[in-house]
């Protein structure tokens, strides 16, 4: 009989030497992840040493501590089920050293007969303790029905008329987290209790969003602000309520939060990008590319220092992987980087956002790094949306390049969109509007049609950047290559524009790019002849241009041109009065980045036509 | 005849491997090997030795290493997946690891575990990116991992992929997962930039591009492809997995290239062009092999394309691997090299790439389960590693000369002599190879014989061991037993011997074996000299059970000599062995001098008593004519004239002899039953005169008259006295055998012949014999006295014939017959 509370002491003893290395461990500048795996094997030794005899009450305490320390210990080293399985046998364990047999394996059977049983003992504090670790156990798993009946069972003594709710469930919980000094444990109960708490409240306000029922959502995140939380878990629910927000409208409520996000937690990423979505949506574009810029390097940053967590319990262990992603999505640096490029030059071009091109080069630049470097990312987008294919990503970069008149980087970064294309494009692409294409059949014509705009467009940029080189017969000869791509896509109907396809609005679009790029191409070469002085092969692929996309001033401008120089002044008038007739001109805003070329060119000066055609008409 | 011969070199052996979970990976001079149990060995090439033994929790499923090489990663049947740092001495030479002879056991702890899912079937490492393939609920989902990550492993990503229900390929999904696991690689595209990983096949940038399209091109993203184990080949991009589809929503990064319709086992890049390899090879498990290649882009602009031919090779196929030009894959029976040709568009059109494709050498090499390399070694042959069911680690060298497999083929006219020549050398050998199996045929028969023949003298040569036991009555396996017979031939009688030759025993005699019969005369005659006679009988066959009968004469040059003693023995003779067309000729020599093994059988005497007459019928023409004299008599005795004989038996009276034999001896010897006198006596005239008729009475009386072979006529007569004075116990009875004739000859020869068969019988049987009679000494003493005399009278004859000269020949003859009569007429009793 002596040997039974000695062995009490030297177990006890044991179970407090693994917490107090524990201990000195997390306090240390470096947590190692070595001392916790060696704290979970020497614990769950323990443990095993501990159930080698039978259950007997004097031992419960230590017994069931020892638990609770295995447990927490373990988290990081076995899966969900095989804790649960441990805490199972655990709990019998405690009801056989009570006396009473239990033999149903369903943990809510079992907690309900363990919570009435010992209830009401001396061992309520290290019960609720392995409570604490089911509620966890359940947490990670999602299933907060069942946390919700874990909690009832619990509160169970105190009758009160309010309606079911997990929420006021976990506030009213009482729970004894008295600590006995003499048993150390790996992470106090009060402190697992709140944390708990908060990440409870957190995934039901998730939940709640992802059913798109912000305000209670909202509700439950307010809540959450209220409780006892980590920095990075309250930089997050911050987060979460500026979405929340967001979606209900309110975009300067949501920008607060995400402010207060950040202020909480500088590494909070999620609020960065979420913000500059704001900022997007508010048509801000220069705190949407500071922000966007911010995530980027923050971005960069994280991604240098090692992310060990060193908590026992961490909030991304306790939210399912599911959850957590959905929490702090951020989009991969390839994603925000060409997200970042792409902003800097669709504000400055098509929104005229008085914006350095210099910055958007050199963001494409990057992203062009990153896709060749050997130390390659893999390129993932957070929030479903997909990143571009990388010609387009090429093509933009090139015409990015264009604009900051860095041309031979123009002609290089086209040059490797031609040389990947080249294969895939075929002698011929024949379109019939009439035919349906299904599925997978479209997609393939689509590909198709892509490949052969991509590289008309290559072939375009390449003779905008051997133009602006003063090159014009090598500008000739790109601007013809890129015509004779583009005119390979033929439409068998002719009136397609007033049909609808088969598919339908995208090959509307591809097509209307399609006729643009021809366009700008013919209009490129005419102007290059003009420049020339072939004056009749100008007029010629003016007029065709015009045939492609009419409406286009500039066109219009140099046809007038041309026809002045042929001594046709006649008509040359007449399309003076026209262009100034139709003054607002359709944009071209559909058509992509790398095609918007023309609106602000300034190549050729207009104001000598202009004075001509003024005193011309007014002599008339 | 232009087959590939390689050399294989055992570098180890182990013990037996489950064929589908059986993975080796070379690393340098070491090779990671897993026979589908828990051990990972480490097998050092140039030591031929096992240096490390990992052990693992469960049965191995699939292994990598990672990028950098320093850690391994292993799937096991448990679900998990296992990451362990390589032991130190393989990245660096560990001082106290090498010095040591044995091999190191390192359990990899449980702990080690990155990735734990019973649902896992493949994963390889790329990028410090660990793709794994899990099939769960008939989804086959792709997993990206960071890599090395944190524990758990961080997930990037997780793109699905529905099973396919298809009728043709519909097993159960387990079951195909089981029998065939997916296969998963990542392809490079080869470009001057291409990081140099040699774990990952590369493909020339002109195919790759063709088909994985632009966008993997350009990042020069490596592409994973995974064989899954309902045929689909499956691709994608590795980094860029999320692409915008051509409507700009996101699009499924997974793509179906091609189906094999059966599971893929194999998935490679090979025929090394300019700018890397130029075929892409997949390879099911029923020989269905696919190769892509790409179409160049021809003049016209048309667009450039790639092909997908598939080929059929014969099944199962079990592994395979690739080097420069040839394809290497693994049925059951053999490894055969595949010879892939590089053929542009250009010069070939797709009929003929497809037959100069398909060239297949066999290897030599059965059941080889997994391959590795193949490699080039310093001096320059290839080599490839390979397991073998059974658990053998082979080092296979292939030929040298890659250039071999460039030549073109023989024309026509040189293929057609090729194939003559090599139906004649088939002939050739077959001819050769009949007439060995008939030498050896004969040879076996030829061995049966001996065996057979030798076995049957065993048997013969126990009987002559045993031959006193048989005489008992015990019957022997192969016997020889011959009666004595008057048979007429030709008007005259003559006697012959009927010899029996019985085989009882289990064993045929075969042919070659001859039965021998000597006839040999004991009586020494003047004119017997050399009068022994031999009778061979050979026969071709005697089953057993089967009795052979022969009858040999008896007499010699026409003259009777009894008593005659019978040899009958079994010759074999050796060169029955070798069937006569075809026996060589030294054999056959050998053989002529001591060419025969002969075994005696049994030993038989003929004596007067054998060649009595007792019906007394003569055929005239047996009586004895050597002179004319006899032939007149002879003559007038058939007419019924009875002349006056000169013979003596004529002119005097009957001359008797007699044996005594006590008459409780006979009793007991022979068995006698009668109780009367008459009977007894009556028994042992019988015994004497016919004893091979010993149940049944041939003679009713106990007098009997017979006819000895010279025709005279003998009584032959039994009878009992008693003698009282004779013995000191009482009176003795006694059986009397008297022989009178007026022959001399034949008394003589009969009361030798039964004297002889007395002894014979006394002396079989004389321990039996158990008391002594107590004889009166005085008639004990009177005939000792009455025999001294005799002899002292013979004494004196003797003396006087030497004194005397010829002249008293006659009278000498004359005393000593008085003699014998006297000696015969009073014998002494054999008790």
């Amino acid at each position: 009989m002596s040997v039974i509370p000695c062995l009490v002491d030297r177990w006890s003893e044991e179970n407090n030497n693994i917490i107090l290395t524990w201990k000195q461990n997390e306090r240390g500048l470096e947590p190692n992840q070595h001392v916790r795996k060696r704290c979970w094997s020497e614990s769950l030794k323990l443990l095993q040493k501990i159930r080698g005899i039978p259950a007997a009450t004097e031992r419960l305490e230590l017994e069931m501590t020892v638990s609770y320390n295995t447990f927490l210990f373990s988290l990081n080293f076995c899966n969900a089920s095989e804790i649960e399985e441990s805490l199972t046998n655990s709990l019998s364990r405690a009801l056989e050293a009570c006396g009473s047999q239990v033999s149903c394996s369903d943990p809510v059977q079992l907690w309900e007969a363990v919570l009435q049983t010992l209830g009401s003992s001396v061992y309520v504090p290290c019960v609720h303790k392995l409570l604490l670790i089911q509620w966890m156990l359940w947490l990670m798993q999602c299933q907060s029905e069942r946390v919700l009946t874990l909690l009832m069972q619990t509160n169970h003594k105190r009758e009160h008329s309010a309606p079911v709710n997990l929420q006021t469930e976990t506030r009213n919980l009482a729970l004894s987290t008295e600590e006995d000094s003499s048993l150390k444990v790996a992470m106090a109960a009060k402190d697992l209790k709140d944390l708990l708490h908060i990440c409870t409240v957190m995934c039901e306000g998730v939940e709640q969003m992802k059913m798109e029922r912000y305000s209670e959502a909202l509700e439950a995140f307010q809540e959450a602000q209220g409780l006892p939380s980590p920095r990075s878990l309250l930089g997050q629910i911050h987060t979460l309520t500026g979405q929340s927000f967001a979606k209900l409208g309110q975009p300067h409520c949501a920008l607060h939060f995400y402010r207060k996000a950040v202020e909480v937690d500088g590494a909070c990423l999620s609020a960065l990008y979420q913000s500059a979505l704001v900022f997007r949506q508010l048509g801000n574009p220069k705190a949407e590319i500071e922000a966007l810029h911010l995530l980027y390097s923050a971005v960069q940053l994280q991604s240098d220092k090692s992310s060990s967590i060193a908590s026992l319990v961490s909030p991304a262990v306790l939210f399912g992987g599911a959850q957590m992603t959905f929490i702090s999505r951020v989009p991969s640096p390839s994603r925000i980087l060409h997200t970042l490029a792409h902003t800097c030059l669709i504000k400055k071009y098509i929104y005229f956002v008085s914006i350095s091109i210099s910055d958007g080069v050199e963001y494409y630049l990057d992203l062009l790094a990153s896709l060749q470097s050997d130390g390659k990312d893999l390129i993932l987008t957070g929030d479903g949306t997909s990143f571009p294919r990388i010609p387009v990503v090429y093509l933009e970069a090139g015409f990015a390049l264009l604009k900051a008149k860095r041309y031979c980087d123009a002609l290089v970064v086209c040059e490797e969109v031609i040389t990947s294309t080249l294969d895939f494009i075929p002698e011929r692409l024949l379109l019939d509007a009439d035919e349906k294409l299904k599925g997978a059949d479209s997609d393939v014509v689509l590909e198709n049609v892509d490949l052969v705009l991509w590289a008309g467009a290559a072939h375009l940029l390449q003779a905008q950047a051997h133009w602006k080189l003063k090159d014009t017969k090598e500008a000739i000869t790109n601007f013809t290559r890129a015509i004779n791509q583009l005119v390979k896509v033929f439409i068998k109907q002719k009136d397609w524009k007033q049909k609808h396809f088969g598919n339908t609005e995208a090959m509307i679009e591809r097509m209307v790019t399609v006729e643009a790029a021809k366009g700008q191409a013919l209009a490129g070469r005419g102007l290059c002849f003009l420049e020339g002085g072939q004056l009749k092969e100008a007029l010629r692929d003016l007029n065709l241009s015009l045939q492609m996309t009419p409406g286009c001033k500039n066109t219009e401008m140099w046809l007038t041109e041309v026809l002045w120089r042929l001594d046709r002044r006649e008509e040359a008038s007449a399309h003076w009065r026209e262009v100034h007739s139709t003054e607002d001109a359709p944009k071209s805003i559909k058509l992509p980045l790398y095609l918007q070329l023309w609106p602000d060119d300034t190549a050729f000066d207009l104001s000598d036509l202009k004075k001509k055609m003024e005193g011309y008409i007014q002599a008339k | 005849m232009d087959a590939v011969r390689c050399s294989v070199e055992y570098l180890s052996e182990f013990s037996d491997c489950q064929s589908h979970s059986v993975r080796v990976i070379q690393d340098g001079v070491n090779l990671l090997l897993t026979r589908g149990d828990r051990e990972v060995l480490i097998f050092n090439v140039l030591e031929r030795r096992v240096t490390t033994v990992m052990l693992f929790e469960a049965s191995m499923i699939h292994l990598a290493l990672s990028d950098d090489k320093h850690r391994l990663y292993a799937l096991c049947a448990n679900g998990g997946l296992y990451c362990t740092p390589l032991p130190p001495q393989l990245s660096s030479s560990s001082v106290q690891v090498n010095k040591s002879p044995d091999s190191v056991l390192f359990t990899v702890p449980d702990d080690s575990i990155v990735l734990k899912n019973a649902s896992l079937q493949a994963f390889t490492i790329a990028e410090k990116i660990l793709v794994t393939l899990s099939l769960h609920k008939s989804v086959w989902s792709f997993d990206l991992y960071e890599e090395p990550g944190s524990r758990p492993l961080h997930k990037l990503a997780c793109f699905q992929v529905v099973t396919l229900n298809t009728c043709c390929l519909n097993l159960t999904d387990k079951e195909k997962s089981v029998s065939s696991p997916p296969v998963l690689t990542c392809i490079y595209p080869e470009g001057p930039t291409s990081v140099s990983t040699d774990l990952h096949p590369h493909l020339e940038p002109h195919l790759f591009r063709l088909l994985f399209g632009v966008d993997a091109s350009l990042v020069n993203s490596p592409v994973i492809l995974c064989g899954l184990p309902d045929g689909r080949i499956c691709c994608f991009t590795l980094l860029v997995p999320t692409l915008a589809g051509p409507t700009g929503e996101q699009r499924s990064p997974v793509r179906v290239l091609q189906s094999l319709e059966q599971p893929v086992v194999f998935i490679g890049t090979c025929v090394s062009g300019e700018h890397g390899p130029q075929c892409l090879v997949a390879v099911g498990q029923r020989g269905k092999l696919l190769i892509v290649r790409s179409k160049q882009a021809s003049l016209e602009g048309k667009k450039a394309d790639y092909s997908f031919n598939e080929h059929s090779v014969r099944g199962p196929v079990l592994c395979a691997c690739v080097d420069d030009k040839r394809l290497y894959y693994s049925s059951l029976s053999d490894l055969h090299a595949l010879q892939l040709t590089t053929t542009s568009s250009s010069e070939a059109t797709e009929t003929e790439s497809q037959l100069q494709t398909l060239t297949s050498d066999s290897l030599g090499v059965c059941r080889v389960v997994a391959l590795a390399g193949p490699y080039t070694n310093p001096t320059g042959s290839v080599q490839l590693l390979a397991v073998s069911l059974s658990g053998r680690l082979l080092r296979v060298n292939l030929p040298q000369g890659s250039e071999k497999g460039n030549v073109p083929r023989l024309p026509s006219s040189l293929a057609g002599q090729k194939v003559k020549d090599l139906l004649a050398s088939i002939a050739n050998i077959w001819e050769r190879a009949e007439s060995l199996k008939h030498k050896l045929q004969k040879k076996n028969d030829s061995l049966k014989h001996l065996n057979q023949v030798i076995h049957v003298y065993s048997l013969l040569l126990d009987n002559h061991g045993n031959e006193k036991a048989c005489n008992m009555g015990t019957k022997h396996p192969i016997s020889c037993c011959g009666v004595a017979r008057w048979s007429s031939l030709l008007q005259r009688d003559s006697l012959t011997l009927t010899c029996v030759l019985e085989n009882s025993s289990g064993c045929t005699l075969e042919h070659g074996w001859t039965l021998c019969i000597q006839v040999h005369p004991l009586s020494k005659g003047p004119n017997m000299e050399g009068s022994s006679r031999t009778y061979s009988f050979p026969f071709m066959k005697l089953d057993s059970g089967q009795k052979l009968d022969v009858t040999v004469p008896l007499e010699s040059t026409g003259r009777l000599s009894l008593p005659v003693k019978v040899y009958c023995s079994l010759v074999f003779s050796l060169s029955a062995l070798f069937s006569p067309e075809a026996s060589s000729p030294g054999v056959s020599q050998l053989l002529t001098e001591t060419g025969s093994i002969s075994a005696p059988l049994s030993t038989l005497t003929v004596d007067w008593l054998d060649a009595l007459r007792l019906d007394g019928s003569f055929s005239h023409g047996n009586i004895r004519h050597d002179t004319v004299t006899d032939g007149i008599q002879a003559f007038l005795r058939s007419r019924g004239v009875l002349t006056k004989d000169s013979d003596t038996t004529t002119k005097s009276a009957p001359i008797t002899v007699m044996v005594r034999v006590s008459s409780e001896l006979l009793k007991t010897k022979l068995h006698l039953s009668a109780t009367s006198s008459g009977e007894r006596c009556m028994s042992v005239l019988n015994w004497l005169v016919s004893p091979e008729a010993r149940g049944q009475m041939s003679v009713q009386s106990p007098v009997v008259c017979v006819y000895s072979p010279d025709g005279c006529s003998v009584k032959l007569l039994v009878k009992e006295v008693t003698l009282g004075d004779f013995c000191s116990d009482g009176p003795l009875e006694v059986l009397e055998i008297r022989v009178e004739s007026s022959s001399v000859a034949a008394v003589c020869g009969l009361h030798h012949a039964i004297l002889r068969r007395l002894q014979v019988l006394l002396r079989d049987s004389a321990v039996k014999c158990g008391h002594t009679k107590q004889l009166k000494a005085q008639s004990l003493f009177e005939a000792v006295r009455h025999v001294e005399s005799l002899y002292k009278e013979l004494q004196d004859a003797q003396n006087q014939a030497a004194l005397g000269g010829t002249m008293k020949t006659n009278k000498n003859s004359e005393i000593l017959f008085r003699i014998f009569l006297q000696l015969r007429a009073n014998p002494l009793v054999i008790l």
